[in-house]
């Protein structure tokens, strides 16, 4: 979810995919941002296949030191995405992040959530996946166009 | 008495093989007579080795070799009716001496003749290894001790588990006979070793693809048979305590054994240990390679009326594995990124006995009542029945306190009952005649929280067999026929949402053709021939598996409209015992599989919320296979010999025109051996070398595998044997040095080559004390 709290505009870019990893694909929505906007960046994750709901998210937030999200912006979007929440040791967690827009631009946002990285690795508290390690948990892209 | 008269024909002709020309003028005489009743033995084959003299003893058990040569002497004796036995003198002059041999009981002596036709019969092409080597290797996986046989090789899963490969054939393919009793695990996943402690065999045995209709399961004529020790029939108790540690891992292994024959019944209980700590290659550790074990086993024989043979016996097998940390990976792009590291993920800069998720737990439990009653010698009918229980736990890696929760919890409960008569008729033919009654119950533990990988099932199968075989003179033959019927009856969990309960039946028809025959044409020379016709049904993975194999990060599915597969073996063996300084064996086989089952890329990228995965469904050809094994040894003298071995393997898929994957590369092995001359005090001494070659595995398609296959690669090993005699007891020391030159290598057939090396020099001392 990307908030632009001065326009109070909700961007929403959301993956759902119920049956696992079963054959029905996932439902994936993607969004239009604005240009030269600063977006507060809200990820939220669930489980919904088990009732009641799980809040991954928060778990994931209990263990902030096991995990970091990666925010992968491919196929030139003019745009940046910065960490705003931290781990107990400093390092970036990623549930929560700025994402600013610059020029009208198109391409693809991929978000991966690595289990157990070496954030202390070059690079990767800055946001860089190259020498992050761990194992992947989440990896899930979308189309995005800043207009 | 038949049996009996092949061996006359052997050993006589055997009379014409003298020994070379030297100043060796002595005689050697003496009697051979019952240890228990000192009555003579008649018509008792000996052998003097190294000299290829061999004869019989006379009707008042006497016998008499002329012109032996001054120093050692072993002689082998054998007799149907006696345990065999090897004993070793010098002689300096001419000699008399009387030697007395063990007896089997009167009527059982049928027993291991019998079994000996449906298994360890040299009618059957294979090879064995022996308690003893058994007992020194027990910080081995079962399939790692297999490696040195011919034609075998081991698909394994870093140091952990191991799989046996008979010609090319694993997993599913292969069926293991444990104490008389078809194992039943899980042996469907390629990281799945067989749940067995194989402390305590007497022999272990694998038979390379024919005949062996007698034996449940649903292999493609590949068995391994491990085979119970005798329990020693004097009233003394005996036993063994055995120790070995291992530098790579700093590992220890302790094994006990304890046997008696008391008046009521003879027993034998074993416990066995192991603790290894994390594995380290040249470079780096394998950080969670960590595994320990714990087995316990006890076993009761009581002989009634000398007719009636009853066994009872349990076994308790108990592991945790550790699984390179490295080696866990979340997705596709996870694992390209593996595969280009210097050393794997998570590889940490200390040794460590902890083993953490992911891991495996398995325990395995078996408990069998098997009975024999003789209606005349060699005669009898049998009855076994076996309750097995396979509990498999995997943790994985997973979030919150979840990693003490199995990912997969699965339990598998088997009940067989195995009935059969097996007919001696003065012709000389055996006849066998059986039924066989299988079940099994496989249940998911819900506690996983994930969606099952195999669903619960029960499978029945019902199974009939007959075998007709002779031995005379030079020839032997057998020649039997099997029909096996299996019923599936699965319960799925859909993978669309709302879940539901899915269910499906499938029932399999199965017959399988074998014949071999066996023809020792002249002194040493015996040819060998066995073809058979199996077919197998498909396994439940191959039927219903439905999701994400971790390891390859693939997600694999099942096919319930699979066909039984039907394979058509043959195989050749020409051996050689003796022929000048020379044994050797060759064996030639060829192999076709119609409708072989294999996991097939279908093109699809399925898309998840950890990334898109390769999907892989279980489908069907039509496969060729074929190869040798080659081993020959040159005694350069009584002390010196060097055995040289060579093994290839071939799959082709003919459908397509392409290799098969997971085909063992070529192997070349050349070992040196120095015995050491024997005193009253010490004996069995000797050195070895031992060097492999394995060549790079050049016959698989890049596009059939996610790296290339690793580069060829060269072992060097060393071993040293020494054996301390008491008067009640013996005292073995020995040493083996696995990759002494701690060369950095990856091997094909090793799953993890995709993220680390291969281990580095491995230091194993062993203390071997039996009494």
């Amino acid at each position: 979810m990307l908030i632009d709290t001065l326009n109070n505009d909700t961007v929403i870019l959301s993956f759902h995919d119920l049956d696992g990893d079963g054959g029905a694909p996932p439902i994936i929505t993607s969004g239009v941002l604005s240009a030269n906007t600063s977006y507060i960046g809200l990820l939220q994750l669930f489980n919904e296949t088990v009732s009641p709901i799980i809040d991954i998210g928060a778990e994931i937030g209990e263990e902030a030191v096991d995990h970091q999200f990666f925010y992968l912006l491919e196929s030139n979007p003019d745009a940046t995405v910065s960490y705003t929440d931290f781990d107990s040791n400093g390092d970036p967690l990623g549930l929560q992040t700025i994402f600013s827009s610059a020029s009208a631009s198109t391409g693809q946002l991929t978000i991966v959530l690595r289990h157990e990285p070496d954030k202390t690795a070059p690079g990767v508290s800055e946001g860089d996946i190259e020498n992050a390690g761990g194992e992947t948990d989440i990896q899930v892209s979308f189309q995005i166009s800043i207009q | 008495m038949k049996k009996l008269k092949l061996y006359f024909s052997i050993f006589f002709i055997g009379l014409s093989f003298l020994s070379f020309g030297q100043k060796c003028n002595f005689l050697l005489e003496g009697k051979l007579v019952d240890s228990q009743s000192l009555e003579p033995i008649p018509f008792a084959a000996l052998l003097i080795v190294g000299s290829g003299q061999g004869i019989m003893t006379e009707p008042d058990g006497t016998f008499h070799f002329h012109d032996r040569c001054p120093g050692k002497q072993s002689i082998i004796i054998s007799h149907i009716a006696y345990y065999p036995d090897t004993i070793n003198f010098i002689i300096n002059a001419d000699t008399n001496i009387t030697i007395k041999l063990e007896s089997k009981a009167e009527w059982l002596k049928g027993v291991d003749v019998v079994e000996d036709y449906h298994a360890h019969d040299q009618r059957y092409i294979g090879g064995s290894i022996e308690q003893k080597s058994v007992s020194i290797q027990s910080n081995k996986n079962l399939g790692d001790m297999l490696e040195s046989i011919e034609g075998v090789d081991v698909l394994k899963t870093g140091t952990g588990t191991s799989k046996p490969i008979i010609h090319g054939m694993y997993g599913n393919r292969v069926t293991t006979v444990n104490r008389g009793i078809t194992q039943s695990g899980q042996q469907w996943g390629n990281d799945h070793g067989p749940e067995i402690d194989a402390f305590g065999a007497q022999k272990i045995s694998v038979i390379k693809g024919a005949g062996v209709l007698a034996y449940d399961g649903n292999s493609l004529g590949n068995i391994i048979i491990i085979k119970s020790a005798d329990i020693a029939t004097d009233s003394n108790l005996h036993g063994e305590v055995n120790t070995i540690f291992q530098s790579n891992g700093l590992g220890l292994t302790l094994n006990a054994s304890l046997e008696k024959t008391s008046k009521w019944a003879a027993w034998r209980l074993t416990a066995s240990l192991k603790k290894i700590g994390d594995n380290y290659t040249p470079d780096y550790y394998l950080t969670n390679t960590g595994k320990t074990e714990l087995n316990f086993s006890g076993q009761l024989n009581k002989t009634i009326k000398n007719k009636w043979f009853n066994e009872l016996y349990f076994s308790v097998f108990n592991t945790n594995i550790g699984i390179l940390r490295g080696s866990h990976i979340g997705n596709i792009s996870d694992l390209e990124e593996a595969i280009g590291r210097e050393e794997p993920f998570f590889t940490e800069d200390h040794f460590s006995y902890e083993i953490n998720p992911p891991r495996q737990n398995v325990q395995h439990y078996l408990a069998k009542y098997e009975a024999k009653y003789f209606t005349k010698p060699y005669s009898f009918f049998s009855l076994k029945y076996a309750w097995q229980v396979d509990n498999r736990l995997e943790y994985d890696v997973r979030r919150g306190d979840r990693s003490d929760i199995p990912a997969l919890s699965l339990n598998l409960i088997t009940n067989s009952i195995d009935a059969s008569y097996v007919h001696h008729f003065h012709t000389g033919f055996t006849l066998t005649n059986g039924y066989q009654y299988n079940s099994l119950d496989n249940t998911n533990d819900p506690e996983t929280g994930v969606l099952p990988l195999i669903p619960d099932y029960y499978s029945w199968s019902n199974s009939l067999y007959s075998i007709l075989e002779k031995d005379k003179d030079r020839w032997g033959f057998d020649i039997g026929i099997r029909y096996n019927y299996r019923i599936f009856n699965v319960a799925t969990i859909s993978r669309t949402v709302p879940r539901e309960v899915v269910r499906y039946n499938n029932d399999y028809s199965n017959f399988a053709f074998s014949g071999s025959l066996k023809y020792v044409w002249s002194p040493g020379w015996t040819a060998k021939f066995n073809a058979n016709m199996a077919q197998r049904s498909p396994d439940i993975n191959e039927l219903y598996s439905n999701g994400l194999h971790q390891g390859v990060a693939a997600i694999e599915e099942g096919n319930p409209d699979l066909d039984s597969e039907t394979s058509f073996k043959a195989l050749l063996s020409i051996d050689g015992e003796r022929i000048k300084n020379l044994h050797f064996q060759f064996v030639v086989y060829i192999q076709k599989v119609d409708n072989y089952i294999f996991l097939e890329a279908n093109n699809e990228y399925r898309l998840t919320i950890r990334g898109a995965y390769p999907v892989y469904v279980y489908n069907q050809t039509n496969a060729l296979l074929y190869g040798n094994d080659f081993s020959i040894d040159y005694l350069i003298s009584d002390r010196f010999d060097v055995e040289f071995r060579y093994a290839i393997v071939r799959g082709r898929d003919l459908n397509v025109n392409d290799y098969l994957i997971n085909i063992p590369p070529d192997r070349l092995k050349l070992n040196f051996n120095y015995h050491f001359k024997e005193n009253k005090k010490w004996g069995k001494a000797q050195i070895g070398i031992k060097s492999q070659y394995t060549f790079k595995q050049i016959r698989v398609n890049p596009e059939q595998d996610y790296m290339a296959p690793p580069a060829a690669y060269f072992l060097l090993g060393l071993s040293g044997d020494v054996t301390r005699f008491y008067s009640k007891s013996n005292l073995g020391l020995n040493l083996r040095i696995d990759n002494i030159l701690n060369t950095s290598y990856r091997d094909y057939l090793n799953r993890w080559r995709y993220f680390s090396d291969d281990i580095g020099i491995n230091i194993q001392l062993g203390l071997r004390w039996t009494f």
